[in-house]
């Protein structure tokens, strides 16, 4: 049995002492954190953790207990507003990326100061992404919290 | 001609962007039922064996085991798994589970399981005795070897494309244009190579999954992270004999194709055991999984010599391919004719030219379906060998580009001798603004400014071009079709057969829509990819979307708007000619009705009926868009590690229907490409095993390689498409690694002809040119 | 990867105890690959319940990295990154992305040892020793040539405070990816120290270079030269799906070079190269 708080409500959940967050989080139907690579290569299935992003398909749920567990369906507004971002630069295609970027931009915005395209590309190395080429994805990040000023 | 639209040719948002942003429920994965049996398959060890016998009874012992399917509970089925018109121009080649396994990675046993954990126990519990063979590794060596990847009978062709699997061979084509060998013969100089290309993984974020159940109407409904649903079924259909009545195929929203889910891959497997067991089953590829089992680009060998005179004129190309489609031929011939058929009539003013070559089978991954196919491989070659034959008249690559390439309203016999697959369809260039591209991508890269080099210390900086061409659909084979519903409010629904696989074709399909009916993109609700609920479509492959099926949609839509009219005409007593429609109001002289009355009028109150209006489209011609993309590095010198600087395009993609879209396809093409031209390793062991069969080892471009990207559209109109469009889906794959390879060249003097290149490469070169001089 | 059990202990001795009490049993510290694991774990150690463990300190003579410490928090520590040019916290900010960087523990990948790591190898051309629950402390050499690997448990890694210089050098095929050489070069009042990880084996001293760069009075071409031979010459080098032997030795040379030029150039203050 573990605890955490799950985008703002505390939850409880029969788990395998080996079993990955991402697993826990997919079985009781919260299906953002998406599976990607297995290897911690690719960020789709990126949560936070504490504020803090961190690959649900590496983490043990048995080690988060009592944390603060935060998927894309915790900020949802924030992701609404940068969704209008990415549509304005035509930086949507596939999808499958975009919640964990949507946690990423979340996190980087608390943490990093004068955020300029060179912060934004260090902060989303891990997040491939095989069909935007990247450069409307930053865009759209920069403009985006720029608005937010 | 052209006339303001307001809703084509906008920079609109993907409809479907914020709810995928917000991670609401839509991949295969998301939808598939809790209860769902877990599949999980095991594949072979070895990449050329038979299987003497297998032992499943430790595996269904334990508990959970569902059941566990060998080669033994399949009928002996042979087909192609890649999704294409039919008859398909690929061999059948393939059993749904096999005796014999051809590669590391092939199927031998797949088990259902009440969850993952249990399934993978399972398969660790079945033992496999193989007959193991020396595979087949080397493809430049498998043409008559006498070990044969495919001893076994009753396999197929479905009409003659060379088949010949007696001779390791899965397909072979020849073509010739005049002499070739006298016209080189009497040409003042020739250049020759032979280039390499490697086994490119796609690396779509998704991977594969399938999800199968039984519905209440006892029907087969499969979800499938596919490009082709219609095809999947037919093949479902086929293998399994199954009718295809039985069958609903669904396309959920799918994370990235790009040719990688063009074939079947689970859902044969899934579809079998929900049919035997009557149980939901779901089947979600591990990356590895996608790596070593699913497919690849095929790695080809390309000998180019090419002819000219003194002062630049090209008079001959000859190119003779050797393609590697590992252990099944799906998209064997095709990808092949491509690599001639879509890079040759760049330069249509040769005296002779000749395409020709195998190919081959190997014990490796199979090779299919991959953006750009054939046409990044061709373009590699010939663009590297362009430039080769400037240095060698020492004539500016640019100069001698200009003067060959093809021009608007100019034609190539190529294009009437080879389609995909079949002959092909006589076309001229009605638009083909290729010498604009050039000029303009010069003018944006200032290619003068660099050209050619700048030297600060070890630091190298250079650019580096190619142009490009490549389709839009496979003329009088591939179909799109779409329906048009009215509904009450005077909203519409936009019911089409083709495939959003993260393009934004469900977008631009409802641009072009909204555009026929004056209304806004809101006004349209887009529904895609049901074999039951929508109409055919071939799939997402071939740059058809936006040229078929949005010729489809256009259709759909001005037959939508007669019928409204028609509507109008009789609610305000007056001919059809006398109303104005302006997608909201229809207007006589004296009266007047708005599209959301009538449209309520007409399920509720007077004369009411359903008005639903269908299109299809089948291609003619296949328009090319054109390209040209430039490349800005900085070498090191002394390490051979470069940097990309900037890339940029110049796209004729006739009007982009999205501005904005279109440009994010470009733009993911080219870093699609410059994974290939850079980064990209898919080496073997002697043994065939995949050396980078993960994301860890398989190195796709991330945030930090890509710096800039500038990219453009030239003005230009196609008569025969929607609203003046082609297609734009895989022309920004093409360039990259001609132009990387040339920009090396322009740095560093030295001509890298294999892919990637890499800086090991590239210093190797540096150093044997040195030790030359 | 199969964990029978996750135990968290909340202290060093009880972890320790643990530890050795089943062959299976196992630390996971930051845990990033163990899924990747084929193994079959009793007794998963969680140490994240033992605070000591945690954390960088700035004592009197010493720098203590606890091994708990994410890669994260090393990246952003101000400490550090003015400490021999920052060269722990650059050669860090490199590895991978940020969510993994959060997750891994230095500790963690200190005794994982692998060949790649980018964190072994400015750790040799540091002043660093390791301490241990049990063995007590070990220089980073020493620990390096431990096989096999006692079972122990990694408490902190001890940076003694000295002025110096470093240069740090990863070369790579893409932001994500492992090093294809890593290389470490500093300079103290003590002499020179370089290391050269990603052979692609784990990290090693050019020891004879350093010891001909520490006996020269002034750093000049020929010197630089001389030392990137003797290098060359020392450091085993090998091929693997990467990079072949030959390249490696070109990367060698040109980056052995260019680094000691690097630190023959800067003053303390600057920060070294990418």
């Amino acid at each position: 049995m573990v605890t955490f708080e799950l985008n703002g409500q505390i939850k409880s959940f029969h788990i395998d002492q080996g079993e990955f967050l991402i697993d826990t989080l997919r079985r009781h139907h919260v299906v953002s954190p998406r599976r990607g690579c297995d290897t911690t290569s690719c960020g789709v299935c990126t949560v936070l953790i504490d504020d803090q992003p961190m690959p649900s398909c590496a983490l043990l749920t048995a080690r988060v207990n009592d944390k603060k567990v935060t998927t894309v369906e915790g900020i949802a507004d924030f992701a609404a507003e940068l969704s209008a971002y990415f549509g304005k630069e035509g930086a949507d295609q596939c999808g499958f990326c975009n919640p964990g970027i949507a946690l990423s931009v979340y996190a980087m915005a608390q943490t990093e100061e004068n955020i300029d395209d060179d912060t934004i590309r260090h902060y989303l190395v891990g997040h491939l992404c095989r069909c935007s080429g990247y450069v409307s994805q930053t865009k759209a990040i920069k403009a985006f919290l720029e608005g937010r000023k | 001609m052209k006339t303001k639209m307001a809703t084509v040719n906008q920079p609109h948002a993907s409809k479907d962007g914020k709810g995928i942003m917000m991670g609401r429920k839509a991949y295969t994965d998301d939808l598939a039922p809790a209860d769902a049996l877990i599949l999980k398959v095991l594949r072979s060890p070895h990449a050329f064996a038979k299987i003497k016998s297998i032992d499943t009874k430790n595996a269904l012992k334990i508990p959970g085991v569902e059941c566990v399917l060998t080669h033994k509970d399949f009928k002996r089925n042979a087909h192609t798994r890649a999704g294409q018109g039919y008859p398909e121009p690929s061999p059948h080649d393939k059993f749904p589970i096999d005796e014999y396994v051809r590669y590391i990675g092939d199927e031998v046993a797949v088990v259902a399981a009440i969850d993952e954990k249990t399934a993978i126990k399972a398969i660790a519990a079945i033992t496999v005795d193989y007959d193991v063979f020396t595979p087949v590794t080397d493809f430049e060596k498998a043409k008559n070897n006498q070990t044969l990847v495919h001893p076994e009978d009753g396999i197929y062709e479905m009409f003659p494309i060379g088949f010949d699997p007696k001779k390791n061979l899965a397909a072979g084509y020849h073509m010739e244009v005049a002499d070739v060998e006298k016209t080189l013969k009497e040409s003042d100089v020739v250049v020759e190579e032979s280039f390499y290309t490697q086994a490119q993984a796609h690396v779509m974020l998704e991977p594969h999954t399938v999800n199968a159940q039984i519905d209440y109407n006892d029907r087969l409904v499969i979800h499938s992270a596919t490009q082709t649903p219609f095809h999947v079924r037919r093949i479902i259909s086929q293998v399994l004999e199954v009718p295809l009545s039985k069958i609903r195929v669904i396309k959920p929203r799918v994370g990235g194709g790009f040719g990688g889910k063009q074939a079947i891959h689970g859902e044969i497997l899934a579809a079998k055991i929900t049919l035997l067991t009557g149980k939901a089953t779901k089947m979600v590829y591990t990356r590895k999984e996608v790596f070593e089992a699913t497919y690849t680009r095929h790695p080809m060998r390309l000998d180019l010599k090419i002819g000219a005179t003194k002062d630049g004129k090209i008079t001959a190309i000859d190119c003779y391919g050797l393609s590697d489609t590992g252990a099944y031929g799906e998209h064997a011939l095709t990808v092949f004719m491509v690599t001639g058929s879509k890079v040759l009539p760049l330069y249509n003013k040769v005296d002779a030219v000749r395409f020709h070559g195998d190919v081959v089978y190997t014990n490796r991954t199979p090779a299919g379906a991959y953006r750009g196919y054939g046409a990044i491989q061709g373009n590699f070659a010939l663009e590297s060998i362009i430039d080769m034959l400037a240095a060698k008249l020492n004539m500016d690559p640019i100069k001698l580009r200009q003067k060959n390439m093809i021009a608007e309203g100019e034609t190539s016999p190529i294009f009437e001798i080879m389609g995909e697959g079949t002959e092909g369809t006589a076309m001229y260039m009605e638009t083909c603004k290729l010498d604009y591209c050039l000029t303009r991508g010069l003018k944006l890269s200032q290619w003068y400014h660099t050209y050619p080099r700048k030297v600060h210390g070890d630091k190298v900086r250079a650019q580096g071009m190619a142009i490009a061409m490549q389709g839009s659909g496979i003329p009088y084979i591939d179909m799109g079709a779409a329906t048009i519903k009215l509904n009450d409010d005077g909203f519409y629904n936009l019911m089409v057969g083709a495939t959003d696989i993260g393009q934004g074709s469900d977008t631009i399909l409802a641009q072009i829509a909204a555009e026929g009916l004056k209304t806004d993109l809101e006004n349209v609700a887009v529904y895609s990819s049901d074999s039951d609920l929508t109409p055919f479509d071939a799939g997402a492959y071939a740059s058809s979307t936006t040229y078929v099926s949005g010729n489809a949609v256009y259709k759909a839509a001005k037959e939508m708007e007669k019928m409204l009219l028609k509507e109008a005409a009789r609610v305000l007593k007056v001919d059809i000619d006398a109303i104005d429609f302006d997608g909201e109001t229809f207007k006589s002289k004296d009266d007047e009705i708005t599209l959301k009355d009538l449209s309520n009028q007409l399920y509720y109150n007077d004369e009411q009926k359903q008005l639903t209006a269908t299109a299809s489209y089948v291609g003619h011609k296949s328009p090319p868009p054109f390209m040209a993309g430039i490349i800005a590095i900085e070498v090191d010198k002394a390490t051979g590690e470069f940097e990309v600087l900037d890339y940029t395009s110049v796209v004729d993609c006739g009007v982009p229907i999205n501005p904005n879209l279109a440009k994010g396809q470009v733009e993911g093409g080219i870093v699609q490409g410059l994974g290939m031209a850079a980064y990209e390793l898919a080496d073997r062991t002697k043994n065939g095993k995949l050396i980078q069969a993960d994301l860890l080892n398989y190195k796709i471009p991330t945030t930090m390689e890509i710096k800039t990207l500038t990219t453009e559209f030239a003005a230009s109109y196609e008569e025969s498409g929607p609203y003046g469009a082609k297609s734009v889906g895989e022309i920004g794959i093409d360039t990259p690694p001609a132009a990387l390879a040339n920009a090396i060249y322009n740095a560093v003097g030295v001509r890298i002809t294999s892919l990637p290149i890499t800086p090991e490469k590239i210093l190797s070169a540096i150093k044997e040119k040195e030790n030359m001089q | 990867m199969n964990i029978d059990n996750l135990v968290k202990p909340t202290s060093l001795t009880e972890a320790y105890k643990l530890l050795t009490a089943d062959q299976s049993n196992t630390v996971i510290a930051g845990g990033a690959w163990l899924k990747m694991s084929k193994r079959t774990i009793k007794n998963g150690i969680d140490l994240t319940a033992i605070n000591s463990l945690k954390g960088i300190k700035e004592e009197a003579d010493v720098i203590r990295i606890g091994s708990m410490t994410t890669l994260s928090e090393i990246e952003r520590d101000e400490t550090l990154k003015q400490y021999y040019s920052g060269i722990l916290p650059q050669a860090i900010a490199q590895i991978m992305g940020v969510g993994l960087r959060n997750l891994v523990t230095i500790g963690g990948n200190i005794m994982s040892k692998h060949g790649f790591s980018d964190i072994a190898t400015p750790l040799l051309a540091l002043p660093c020793t390791l301490e241990f629950h049990h063995q007590g402390i070990l220089s980073f050499a020493e620990f390096i040539e431990q096989k096999p690997l006692k079972k122990d448990i990694l408490k902190a890694i001890i940076l003694e405070k000295q002025d110096g210089r470093g240069y740090f050098k990863k070369v790579k095929k893409t932001a994500l990816d492992f090093a294809i050489l890593n290389l470490a070069l500093t300079k103290d009042e003590n002499g020179f120290a370089l290391a050269i990880g990603s052979r692609p084996s784990i990290a090693m001293n050019a020891k004879e270079a350093e010891t001909y760069l520490s006996q020269q009075p002034i750093l000049n071409d020929t010197v630089i030269k001389k030392a990137a031979t003797m290098a060359l010459k020392h450091v085993k080098l090998g091929d693997n799906p990467r990079a072949s032997k030959a390249y490696r030795s070109a990367l060698l040379e040109t980056y052995m070079l260019r680094g000691l030029h690097h630190l023959n150039q800067t003053n303390p203050q600057e920060g070294a190269s990418k």
